[in-house]
């Protein structure tokens, strides 16, 4: 069953995974698994609770580094990947527990996400030259663009522990888009949002596929079914079904594997 | 005042700059209404404000712990001691402020290096080792350092263009004192000026990332080690700043001036004035410096002995902690900013309140917010939007 959906000369994927195994001591988390990210697409990872989802994304940037496999960027082999080479990538991922900054404004927050596109150094910083004076500027203003663009603009300056969850989920994406990545790896996405805010979310999510290819681990079915072009599923480290929504859906393998599963929503 | 308004608002450097000549006319004001105790008390303070401003940046901004700031000031000062051995010595002092400087910076680099793979009680503990070992090295090589005695510093003569500056302005000839106060506290300005300068930039802002949060920090492209190391490299040419007018004013640079106590003292200084402030900083070393001398005076002119006087300092200096850390609990200046900071919140929330009553709710896709009550700073505790699942 451990398929690795291959190129078939069409458009290099955004990420390739290839045979991915990693065992925590006797455990095996992943074993064999392999999936393609299509450029452009929203490609959602499902599977029961313990199905290896996060071990996948963990190992997709680069927090955990499998026993084997291969991991392979729009074309390129990454041997060794270290989280801080995300950025470098052009990837971004937001975390379940969102990792704010809490200390400093939600603007900075978005603007460290921004900080990939900044090129002043140390001295820069030291002197004030105003060279490093105006990419910070233009750095905020960026900032600023995506926040508004997440309607959250009205708290730019207010600090992340100060505001409800759902508005600092939104922070949290803003400062991965601020990166203005091609590929966004967003770890459950909808966790802790009422309905009506995950009917924005997905909106948001399928507006964003135009923009950059995303890839998502999330429960809620609802939402993986809307907004993903295609869906892999996980069960107990394995790739059990592969394929468009519908495709998925209907796979007997899927429903054997969530039968009985508590699902809500 | 329109020009002078818009520097303020637009540029970081004019704002620092602008303010480094508004502090450095007070410190003339100052420096030319008091003695030569007075003058050496403010040298003392000015010291500790440079040390205990590059420990803020480290402790307050990278949220890195030392208590071995006291020994890196003694690697500045020796420094200093031994460049100004020879009483008829030409270096200019500002270049021996600069070589105390670059080498407690080899010094902390090296410290740093290690310092990055440490966290909390370790990096204490490796801090605090440094601080107990270093007064051991002077008295090691003792033939070169002078042991337990130290070294003396011989205080090149005032230059001309100080005397005829002075004269010029005042009419009066600088004292030496007077010279040494203000050499620490022209120090201090430029020290706090590029301190601002990297707290306000891209480098502050990364290492605060990396302070509140290592995994996102790490996720936009930080490399935590260098943040960490960085941080570490600048605190401790701050504090080799700091060692080397400290031994300017003293005029000794000795194992005893550079004990734990000292590390401690920079600690209380930072912690007192809020973390992470410039200003707090200052104020901490304000308080360190003046308010035990005072105390004691207070404790003599209210019929205590000698030793009982000299007793209340401690007492009272130690009350004064526990007061800050209870009544201000993120120091004086974190705790006043703060307080501001929330009252200004709260008037902007309750201005947008009227302003949407009036005009309606704008659009929908606003996130639904029940935030207005909340201050900055405050754990957000709304009952509809209670976080779930927040482990990573």
């Amino acid at each position: 069953m451990s398929s690795t959906p291959s190129a078939e000369g069409g458009p290099v994927p955004a990420l390739e995974l290839s045979d991915v195994t990693v065992r925590f001591g006797g455990i095996t988390a992943l074993s064999e698994v392999g999936l393609a990210v299509r450029p452009g697409s929203v490609h959602g990872v499902i599977g029961p609770n313990g199905a290896g989802k996060t071990t996948l994304f963990n190992v997709a940037c680069g927090f955990v580094t499998p026993d084997t496999g291969r991991i392979v960027r729009e074309g390129t082999v990454l041997d060794k990947l270290a989280p801080h080479q995300l950025a470098g990538l052009s990837m971004a991922r937001t975390l379940q527990g969102l990792g704010l900054f809490d200390r400093i404004t939600v603007l900075d927050n978005v603007v460290v996400g921004a900080d990939r596109h900044a090129r002043s150094g140390f001295l820069g910083s030291l002197l004030a030259l105003p060279r490093a004076g105006r990419e910070e500027k233009a750095l905020r203003e960026r900032a600023r663009a995506v926040l508004a663009e997440l309607h959250i603009e009205q708290y730019a300056d207010r600090y992340p522990t100060s505001l409800p969850y759902p508005v600092r989920k939104r922070v949290a994406l803003a400062r991965a888009l601020a990166a203005e990545p091609t590929l966004l790896l967003l770890d459950e996405p909808a966790s802790g949002l009422s309905s009506a805010e995950m009917d924005e979310l997905g909106d948001l999510v399928t507006s964003l596929g135009s923009r950059m290819s995303v890839m998502l681990v999330e429960h809620h079915m609802d939402l993986v079914m809307r907004v993903c072009d295609e869906i892999t599923v996980l069960d107990f480290g394995k790739v059990i079904a592969h394929g468009t929504p519908d495709e998925v859906r209907n796979d007997p393998a899927v429903l054997a594997a969530y039968l009985g599963d508590e699902v809500t929503h | 005042m329109n020009r002078f308004l818009d520097v303020w608002r637009h540029s970081v450097l004019g704002r620092h700059l602008l303010t480094a000549l508004i502090g450095l006319a007070v410190v003339v004001v100052v420096l030319e209404s008091v003695g030569d105790f007075r003058a050496l008390q403010l040298a003392a303070m000015a010291y500790l404000g440079i040390a205990a401003g590059g420990l803020t940046v480290l402790t307050g901004i990278n949220g890195q712990i030392s208590l071995g700031h006291g020994a890196l000031m003694a690697f500045g000062a020796y420094t200093t001691a031994l460049l100004l051995d020879d009483p008829t010595s030409s270096m200019p002092i500002s270049l021996v402020v600069l070589a105390s400087t670059a080498v407690a910076l080899l010094v902390g680099t090296a410290v740093g290096v290690a310092a990055a793979r440490l966290h909390g009680p370790y990096l204490a503990g490796a801090t605090l080792a440094l601080a107990i070992a270093v007064p051991g090295i002077a008295l090691y090589f003792g033939s070169f350092l002078g042991g337990e005695q130290g070294l003396r510093v011989s205080l090149p003569d005032v230059p001309v263009w100080a005397l005829d500056l002075e004269y010029l302005l005042t009419g009066t000839e600088m004292s030496r004192s007077q010279y040494v106060a203000y050499l620490g506290w022209i120090t201090l300005i430029v020290t706090f000026v590029l301190l601002a300068n990297l707290a306000r930039g891209r480098v502050g802002r990364r290492w605060r990332a990396v302070r509140d949060d290592e995994v996102s920090a790490e996720l936009a492209g930080i490399q935590l080690g260098r943040a960490r190391i960085s941080a570490f490299m600048v605190s401790a040419a701050a504090a080799g700043a700091a060692g080397s007018v400290l031994a300017i004013t003293a005029r000794l640079a000795a194992p005893s001036g550079f004990t734990i106590v000292l590390s401690l003292t920079l600690l209380t200084a930072v912690v007192l004035g809020g973390l992470g402030y410039l200003s707090g900083a200052l104020i901490g070393a304000g308080l360190l410096t003046f308010l035990p001398p005072f105390v004691t005076r207070i404790g003599g002119d209210a019929g205590l002995s000698d030793i009982r006087a000299a007793e209340l300092a401690p007492l009272v200096y130690g009350l004064v902690m526990v007061l800050v850390i209870l009544l201000a609990p993120a120091g004086l200046v974190g705790t006043t900013r703060m307080s501001l900071a929330g009252r200004r919140a709260r008037r902007q929330m309750a201005a947008a309140g009227a302003a949407g009553a009036t005009t309606g709710s704008p659009g929908t896709t606003a996130p639904h917010d029940s935030s207005d009550e909340h201050d900055p700073g405050t754990p957000q505790a709304s009952g509809s939007t209670t976080p779930k699942g927040s482990t990573r």
